[in-house]
């Protein structure tokens, strides 16, 4: 079959279908995400038995499809870490642990089930103290973090910084034998009126950000899903 | 002209091809002047193009097709301009994209790196600092842990421990509570004992306990608090049917909107239907307003706020309890002190768990809790404070002529 050619703009023509089917795409992704947004957000407006059934199937799709997510981003563990082992990286070792126990707590789970002994035992005697370990660690790092800011480019929000986390962890304290640290007014300030105007400014801008975001992906700016 | 006819099938080809894409002939070169049309100067060969070493590493253009091997039988035997073949098969290219896929490729590169240069000074005495704190708090709490030293009293109950205790002692006895239970297990030993002194409290009143929640990992962490609950060296649960595992919500923190509004559809239990001779309390619940309390349990100011954002839309009508780890709290404050408030009681920390309980005088907990809780707080503090001062004492001294 021969080709034909737009001579407008020298490009054959099914270079310009397919354009064409690719901006179609676009418009019916756009269409669905807008359509969808908008009746979810209306129902947090209108009380209308209708609007709000549809709503619910909506957002019992998102549901759904979050679930599809997890299971995608299993088998994309899965793959990469097969693909570890059979590489031969150094890490294989790593790969190998976390694939047998990623098998091993399914296997576990689905066959005894979530209120089994077995279940309890993986979740409390693997899952809860590696986390706790974690943390543990993060703390050090945190402490010797605080130790060490002052090690290179001391400035006045360095200062400020490290002399506000002492005076936090100091006024919060009480010591055996001696009744508190006579710090608790400079306690109470710190959380009652600096971390609250602090607070409340991080809610409003993070409300601010929220909107704006929103009405991008409702009015089709922002396409993350045609990417 | 921007394309050449092939001689021998008389078809129209793109101005660079050497070979007819219909009849696989040899065509003609293009001349110079119909290259430049379309912004060519020279003829399209391998020797012409940059060299790989100065092209860039994304195209600043490039041509819809490129890289599309197989769409259309045209894009097949359209000629590669770029000399790296492994483009990826993107259609525009921006310079913000170009940007995020340098700085994800930096941040990979980063984290296969090896953790420092162990020859360097500076990566030596991070090494010893970070060991050096870790024995003098471990040792530290130990030996005051072992050591006789006179214990702490509990914690005096603070104004918002006190408001959660008389919403909990004044709730009605014939609807159940709801406890969602959205923390990681790492801050298990932070907010059990919060949990803990509720459930016993909701207990003793004889009010059931229904448990949810968002983390995948949630519904083990309830039945770890059930199994400590029978554990416990004070009888908290005296019928096992005072409490009601109803597992994860589907979809995480995008199911809370729908448990919102309709529980029933989106936790599909037998006990919602069969649950007349257990939980016969369960048979009415048909929207979150027929719970007698909402508790949330959370570490992540997130996900805090991602609850109260659902039922400020569809308000309950019921008290909203949050029981926070300390490190949440200054984000959930606002909510709280708000007028009206948004938040109707707040436990907050290990400190507000331990308060409760004594309040309650089910305190279950070990007599050296706080104790330790206060010393790994002052040891930390004191570190801080005269590691800092010795530490920017030499740097100083170091700086100065």
């Amino acid at each position: 079959m021969g080709h034909h050619w737009n001579h407008s703009d020298g490009y054959p023509i099914e270079h310009n279908r397919w354009i064409v089917k690719r901006g179609l795409e676009e418009t019916i992704l756009v269409l669905i995400a807008g359509v969808s947004g908008c009746i979810v957000l209306s129902g947090y407006f209108f009380d209308i038995r209708l609007l709000n059934s549809v709503r619910l199937t909506l957002l019992n799709y998102a549901a759904i499809l979050v679930g599809v997510v997890m299971i995608i981003g299993g088998v994309n563990i899965i793959r990469v870490h097969r693909n570890k082992i059979l590489a031969g990286s150094p890490s294989s070792a790593h790969s190998l642990v976390l694939l047998t126990s990623f098998f091993a707590t399914i296997a576990i789970v689905a066959f005894f089930g979530i209120t089994s002994n077995y279940s309890a035992w993986i979740y409390e005697n693997v899952l809860i103290p590696v986390e706790r370990s974690l943390l543990a660690l993060l703390a050090v790092v945190l402490l010797t973090l605080g130790v060490h800011i002052r090690h290179n480019n001391l400035n006045l929000f360095r200062m400020v910084f490290i002399l506000t986390v002492i005076l936090s962890l100091l006024s919060a304290t009480e010591i055996p034998g001696i009744e508190k640290l006579r710090l608790d007014q400079v306690y109470q300030w710190l959380a009652g009126v600096l971390s609250i105007g602090g607070a409340r400014g991080i809610i409003l801008g993070v409300a601010l950000g929220t909107l704006a975001a929103g009405l991008r992906l409702l009015m089709g700016i922002d396409r993350p899903y045609s990417d | 002209m921007t394309s050449i006819r092939c001689p021998q099938c008389g078809e129209l080809n793109f101005a660079q091809s050497t070979v007819c894409q219909f009849c696989s002939s040899n065509l003609p070169s293009s001349s110079t002047d119909e290259l430049s049309e379309i912004g060519i100067t020279q003829p399209l060969r391998v020797e012409n193009l940059p060299s790989p070493k100065h092209a860039p590493l994304f195209p600043s253009r490039i041509n819809p097709l490129d890289g599309i091997n197989g769409l259309t039988s045209f894009a097949q035997q359209t000629p590669s301009i770029h000399p790296n073949d492994s483009l990826p098969s993107r259609l525009k290219v921006t310079d913000a994209q170009i940007e995020h896929a340098e700085l994800l490729r930096n941040l990979i590169d980063a984290e296969g790196a090896a953790p420092g240069d162990p020859s360097r000074r500076f990566g030596r005495s991070k090494h010893f600092s970070r060991f050096f704190f870790s024995v003098i708090l471990i040792v530290g709490l130990l030996i005051f842990y072992f050591v006789s030293i006179p214990e702490l009293d509990q914690p005096e109950i603070s104004p918002a421990v006190l408001q959660t205790y008389k919403i909990v002692e004044n709730l009605a006895v014939n609807l159940p509570a709801l406890l969602v239970i959205d923390y990681n297990p790492a801050y298990s030993a932070e907010l059990d004992l919060s949990i803990k002194a509720l459930l016993t409290h909701l207990a003793r009143k004889n009010i059931l306990s229904v448990f949810v929640s968002s983390l995948p990992t949630g519904p083990f962490q309830i039945e770890k608090i059930f199994n400590d609950a029978k554990k416990s060296r004070l009888v908290i649960l005296p019928d096992q049917s005072l409490v009601y595992n109803l597992g994860y919500i589907p979809g995480g923190l995008t199911g809370i909107p729908l448990f919102i509004q309709a529980p029933r559809q989106i936790m599909p239990s037998e006990a919602w239907t069969h649950g007349q001779s257990i939980y016969p309390e369960l048979m009415g619940i048909n929207s979150p307003d027929d719970f007698s309390i909402m508790v949330i349990a959370t570490e992540n100011s997130e996900t805090a706020r991602s609850w109260i954002e659902q039922i400020q839309v569809h308000p309950i009508g019921r008290p909203l309890i949050f029981v926070i780890s300390a490190q949440a709290t200054p984000a959930l404050l606002p909510y709280y002190s708000a007028i009206p408030k948004q938040i109707d009681g707040l436990l907050s920390g290990i400190e507000a768990g331990l308060q409760y309980e004594t309040f309650d005088s089910t305190s279950d907990s070990d007599s050296r809790t706080w104790l330790m809780y206060n010393l790994g707080m002052l040891l930390a503090g004191i570190l801080m404070a005269v590691g800092g001062i010795l530490n920017a004492g030499i740097t100083w001294g170091r700086h100065s002529p």
